[in-house]
């Protein structure tokens, strides 16, 4: 029913990408020489406001890590019936 | 005052000293009070002590149970709390520069809570910065510096409860409270030797907590002993209505540790040769034989081969964005210490909401996976952290260099289950812990086994050597 694409990074290299986990905190991410970062991450590291130049280029780099996991994700196959694990309820007015 | 041997014992063995009035609560809070002062110079534990409010609480606990009035467990004791807690009148600044100054008119439920069983508040306790909400590279990104180890003061406690690891490490209060988003108590517990318990999500209300993540923030104890975190777990749980996320479920129900011993266990090794000590896996091995030599059944095996870290990553940096999302667009990001803050909106705006959505739909069947899991085996072991505490002064480029693998983390916290920290022996002189991780709602199981294991050895005993 569901077909499941394998994980194309190393749990290593998604280590590197975790922003608020002491074990991975300790890591910057560093962009892997034989691959950059999409059109779309050159465009939003080239138009994030408020950057230096130095910050600009860390964030154009950061992007190659946070990439894979993006796509790890975007190419994950899922049933039609997998819903999303947040919570909706309808609020009943206090009458 | 009152000397090492008392301050350094559990909670459960000062609360039946204070019941017996063996122990006064103002010479208990007095006995912290001063150590604090003596030792939190070198540690940086402590965001802002509150000793008037301490011994105003330390009073009216000694009258109370004096008269008779005994209120439980926690009556008298004294304690720290992460100061992403809100507090009524005492400024909360949620370990950041641009909050320095914040102060709340309301107590987080927690805080509540506590003060009604008679807890002493000491004070708030050092944190990374917004618990690390927007990233950090270094131990010293928080509004206090780098807190350090009790064990090594030239090593990190490890974040983001940093003062709650250092503090119950150190002796400076009986027990603290913490929160992890993903690995900010387990790390913390491992690092400093402590036991500590990161609840099921929902469990305990974050009510007047920071938020950092919606889905994945939870809030828990760190203390001297996983009785310790039974008796704390079970005032602090139940349902709130304030808070929209907190959880129906019964309250926490205690296991027997004799009951532990009869209990199915998942080992999960890391792969020491993606990074970690070897040094780390033979003590934590040391601790699965002790375990299994006392009867404890325990199989090797893997995680489910699911994504759990990429996904948790997706979800925790749009949702930490959106919770800081005024920081970026009035600049005060620019306030925090750590330089990999002012990314984190880049970062957060390559995911987009089919992204957003697709990672929650797999998270649900990550959870499924897991609970299948958990249907086999009662617990999981793994290592605490598969490496140990680092030095606190790292600078960027040498951080860029730590790596670790992190197997079970991910998984854990994307899918909201418990997991404890206890101290399973030493590498390299610095502590280790052994991390216990159960289904959603069963930390019962999970501390049972903590508790069975704190019967066979005596290493949650042991004293950083502090002067």
């Amino acid at each position: 029913m569901v077909s499941e694409t394998k994980p194309q990074m190393t749990r290593r290299e998604v280590g590197r990408l975790l922003l608020s986990v002491p074990a991975a905190t300790l890591i910057i991410a560093e962009a892997r020489a034989d691959e950059g970062p999409s059109e779309t991450a050159e465009f939003l590291a080239a138009h994030e406001p408020g950057l230096s130049p130095d910050e600009r280029e860390r964030l154009r780099k950061g992007f190659v890590d946070e990439e894979k996991a993006l796509r790890v994700v975007r190419e994950f196959n899922l049933a039609p019936n997998v819903t999303p694990s947040l919570r909706f309820h309808a609020l009943a007015s206090g009458k | 005052m009152l000397g090492d041997d008392v301050l350094y014992a559990t909670a459960s063995e000062l609360g039946q000293r204070l019941r017996l009035r063996q122990i006064s609560p103002v010479e208990l809070t007095e006995s912290y009070l001063a150590r604090i002062e003596a030792l939190d110079p070198k540690l940086h534990a402590f965001v802002t002590p509150t000793p008037k409010l301490a011994l105003e609480q330390a009073r009216q606990a000694e009258k109370e149970i004096a008269a008779g009035k005994y209120r439980g467990p926690l009556h008298g004791l004294p304690y720290g709390v992460k100061d992403l807690l809100a507090t009524k009148g005492i400024r909360t600044t949620w370990g950041a520069r641009p909050f320095e100054g914040q102060t709340f008119d309301f107590d987080a439920t927690v805080i509540e809570r506590l003060r009604a069983a008679g807890a002493i508040l000491l004070g708030k306790l050092a944190m990374i910065e917004l618990a690390g909400g927007l990233g950090y590279s270094i131990p010293g990104a928080s509004l206090t510096g780098a807190t350090l180890n009790p064990w090594s003061l030239d090593r990190w406690t490890c974040g983001s409860s940093s003062g709650s690891g250092a503090a119950v490490s150190a002796g400076l209060a009986s027990f603290a409270i913490g929160s992890e988003t993903w690995g900010s108590i387990v790390c913390p517990s491992s690092f400093c030797g402590v036991s500590g318990i990161r609840p099921t999500f929902g469990r305990i209300s974050r009510y007047g907590a920071m938020a950092l993540s919606w889905t994945l923030d939870k809030l828990g104890p760190m203390a001297r002993s996983a009785e310790d975190l039974d008796t704390l777990l079970a005032v602090l749980s139940g349902h709130d209505p304030l808070d929209d996320w907190s959880a129906s479920e019964p309250p926490h129900r205690p296991l027997p540790p004799a009951r532990a011993k009869g209990l199915k266990a998942a080992l999960v090794r890391p792969d020491y040769s993606k990074g970690g000590e070897a040094e780390v896996g033979v003590t934590f091995d040391n601790a699965v034989t002790a375990l299994k030599s006392a009867g404890m059944a325990i199989d090797e095996v893997k995680l489910p081969d699911l994504p759990f870290e990429e996904v948790a990553t997706v979800m925790l940096t749009v949702e930490a964005a959106s919770a800081f999302e005024d920081l970026f667009r009035d600049g005060r990001v620019r306030g925090l210490v750590d330089r990999a803050s002012a990314l984190a909106a880049g970062n957060a705006r390559l995911v987009t909401g089919v992204d957003y959505v697709k990672a929650s739909r797999i998270r649900t069947l990550c959870q499924k996976a897991m609970r299948d899991f958990f249907d086999k085996w009662d617990v999981l072991l793994t290592p605490g952290e598969p490496v140990t505490a680092f030095p606190a002064n790292m600078s960027y480029e040498e951080a860029e260099k730590e790596q670790w693998p992190d197997p079970v983390g991910g998984m854990g916290n994307l899918c909201g289950l418990p997991a404890v920290s206890v101290p399973c022996g030493f590498a390299k002189n610095l502590p280790v812990g052994l991390c216990i991780v159960g289904g959603a709602f069963e930390e019962g199981k999970v501390l049972g086994v903590a508790k069975y294991f704190q019967t066979l050895t005596d290493w949650h005993r042991k004293r950083p050597p502090l002067a």
